[in-house]
């Protein structure tokens, strides 16, 4: 028992923590070197991590899916410090629809266009900030979402996540304004519940406790007295 | 249909957090007036009470405060429109 809880709550802990970081929007510096499309036969196991085919074409296991190849700054501490060093990335570039992520994204053949737009040649070099949530994954082959494309003048740009800075905010409130909510509604409606379920349990106990005298009582009267 | 989907459970979701903050506010405003009552009438019988602090709940449904707790519904869909236009406009 010393162990379960504890281990249970990092286990909520990580899970909480690994659905934020795949769902909410991070930001790369990069160079786009290339866009392509290629037909993604989706195994029951990383179809988890795909969204649907356009909003407005049907849904087949087999699909054409948009990629965005880049060069980007790598970066550690979840993105907040970027290094110096450069290593690829391969972006996805799928509709999200209305559900899920909530990002409302339908317009991936303008963001390919936008890419296509944006790229790097050598000696050309055009850096741009993508915007994208989701994890690459070389052993399930998954790819991060790019939901926008923003064009810099150059790598060293400094960014600030107000979505994600205004989203903690917002979840800091709501627990605490639920947590109130919950005190009130326990204070004015269980509790005076349980008061008068208390009073009759008292009632009912110490009913049951002068009857099981009675029925004692009667009970012995049966048995043998004791001879002396 | 995604569409369909999406108002449908928004609604719901948005009824269930509605009511709960809705019941929120007449409830601390009736322990308010209830206090204020005890303050102001500390002899009197308690059961002359309840009938003056639900007048007083029933004035506070009216004022524009209350009223404004209906931004729960309209405040979210406003910012999935937003959203919306902002991801997807050129």
């Amino acid at each position: 028992m010393r162990y379960v809880i504890p281990t249970l709550k990092t286990i909520a802990f990580l899970f909480v923590f690994g659905l934020l970081h795949y769902v909410l929007p991070q930001h790369d510096v990069a160079k786009i070197t290339s866009t392509e499309v290629i037909r993604m036969d989706f195994s029951s196991f990383n179809r988890w991590f795909f969204a649907q085919s356009d909003s407005g074409s049907a849904e087949l296991t087999t699909r054409d899916m948009r990629l965005i190849n880049t060069q980007r700054k790598k970066s550690f501490l979840l993105g907040f410090y970027r290094r110096d060093a450069e290593g690829v990335m391969v972006f996805r570039n799928e509709d999200t629809g209305w559900i899920w992520p909530p990002y409302f994204k339908f317009d991936s053949s303008d963001l390919q266009a936008g890419a296509s737009a944006n790229q790097s040649a050598p000696g050309a070099e055009q850096w741009v900030v993508i915007t994208h949530y989701g994890w690459r994954n070389r052993f399930f082959t998954i790819y991060p979402n790019a939901i926008g494309i923003r064009p810099i003048d150059g790598p060293d740009v400094r960014i600030i996540p107000w979505f994600n800075i205004f989203f903690f905010a917002f979840v800091i409130f709501g627990y605490f304004f639920l947590r109130a909510v919950w005190r009130q509604f326990r204070e004015r409606k269980i509790d005076p519940i349980m008061e008068d379920a208390g009073d009759a349990m008292g009632r009912v106990s110490d009913h049951a406790e002068q009857t099981r005298g009675r029925i004692g009582g009667w009970l012995g009267s049966w048995r043998s007295k004791k001879r002396r | 249909m995604g569409l369909v989907r999406l108002v449908v459970f928004g609604f719901i979701g948005l009824s269930v957090l509605y009511f709960a903050v809705a019941w929120y506010a007449r409830s601390t405003c009736r322990e308010r007036l209830e206090h204020e009552w005890d303050a102001a009438n500390p002899e009197a019988d308690p059961g002359a009470r309840a009938g003056e602090v639900e007048k007083g709940v029933d004035a506070y449904r009216a004022t524009l405060g209350y009223r404004a707790l209906l931004l729960i519904y309209i405040v979210p869909a406003a910012l999935v429109i937003a959203n919306l236009v902002m991801t997807n406009w050129n």
